[in-house]
């Protein structure tokens, strides 16, 4: 009968599948990654050397970087 | 103690503009001066990406204050040397001191938690008010686009970026000191080849593709283009004594990305958003880690493997 071929068992071969297709488990691991704090949070100074204001006339007065980065 | 030096870069001849707009990986930015006899200028290569008007997505205006000791709100982050930041009400205030600005900054910029707007306040007495100013100054302009970017927009990462006759986009990654200036050089004496950025590219995805974007933050070589490139192949820079080429796992690149990456650990859904994109970049592209001797001869290496 038709309803009784519909409740019929799955085949064998698709619980094989299921176990071909079945990734291998990986154990989580933690790491450490290796950051450079001052390059990635913008903490170093960047090529001609010298941060901060303007002082006075014409002579740009900045500061020299004891952070320099590139 | 710091000592203290004139720069290389007298601006004193220039005059100044009261607004200002730049386009950096399709972020345009209005910087507008809110006092007139505060006149604006632009520094160094931020001026290859000054732009018109059209539709800003940033607007900053710039003031004089006399500013206290004191920023008002809650510190989040110390970077160190340059720069703090406080949380106050809904907006980020970002400090900038010096050795010679003593305890008051010389600077405060204050922004909206969405990036999109604010404001940066300059301790008159630290300037020279006749001579116009960059309010965004290194590192605000950095901090502000990259910021607005990792607002599920995008990511700066600290690697150098090449267009090749063919319009693939190679991506070489590393820290200080790894060779990417040194690669965008070699790649400049190539003909057709164009340098996007010799330090810092943006990565964004836009369609079915990520591109990258030149930014003008560059290294010692000096390159910084507003261009733009799909994105063909990462590589993750290591000297050696010949060219090869390994082929890394995505879980691996993601992780050398992100050390690469200039996200923004002070705020958490910054961190969430930068990984999963990155995860979406290492997907999208080949990542391979390119041990490298610095002489032409890795770029026909890197050539043979396009063609």
């Amino acid at each position: 009968m038709a309803v009784k071929d519909r409740h019929r068992k799955a085949p064998d071969n698709t619980a094989n599948l299921k176990q071909k297709s079945k990734k291998i488990y990986t154990k989580p691991e933690l790491k450490q990654v290796p950051l450079r704090p001052q390059e990635s949070v913008l903490g170093f100074c960047k090529n001609d050397n010298t941060y901060g204001p303007v002082i006075s006339t014409c002579d740009n007065i900045g500061l020299v970087c004891h952070t320099l980065g590139s | 103690m710091a000592e203290l030096l004139k720069t290389k870069n007298n601006e004193c001849s220039k005059e100044g503009v009261s607004r200002v707009y730049f386009k950096i990986a399709d972020v345009t930015l209005a910087l507008t001066s809110a006092d007139p006899k505060l006149k604006l200028r632009i520094d160094g290569s931020v001026e290859k990406f000054v732009t018109d008007g059209k539709d800003p997505d940033m607007f900053i205006w710039a003031a004089w204050e006399k500013l206290e000791k004191e920023t008002s709100g809650d510190k989040l982050f110390d970077s160190g040397d340059l720069w703090q930041l406080y949380y106050d009400c809904g907006f980020y205030h970002f400090r900038f001191t010096s050795p010679a600005s003593g305890k008051i900054p010389y600077k405060v910029a204050r922004v909206r938690k969405d990036f999109k707007r604010g404001g940066v306040l300059l301790h008159r007495p630290y300037f020279d008010q006749d001579q116009p100013i960059y309010p965004l100054e290194y590192p605000l302009d950095e901090l502000l686009i990259n910021n607005f970017l990792l607002s599920g927009r995008g990511i700066e990462v600290h690697t150098s970026g090449v267009v090749d006759a063919q319009g693939n986009g190679h991506l070489f990654v590393g820290h200080s000191g790894a060779g990417k200036s040194t690669m965008a050089k070699l790649w400049h004496d190539e003909p057709d080849a164009k340098i996007l950025s010799d330090d810092r590219i943006i990565l964004r995805n836009s369609g079915e593709r990520i591109w990258m974007y030149g930014t003008p933050w560059h290294g010692d070589a000096g390159f910084a283009s507003p261009e733009r490139a799909p994105l063909t192949r990462i590589y993750f820079l290591k000297k050696g004594q010949k060219n090869a080429l390994h082929l890394k796992r995505k879980a691996e690149a993601v992780e050398r990305l992100f050390t690469c990456s200039f996200s923004s650990f002070y705020r958490t859904e910054a961190i969430d958003f930068s990984l999963g994109f990155l995860g979406k970049v290492a997907k999208a592209v080949p990542c391979c880690e390119l041990s490298f001797v610095p002489d032409k001869r890795v770029i026909e290496f890197i050539k043979k493997l396009e063609n």
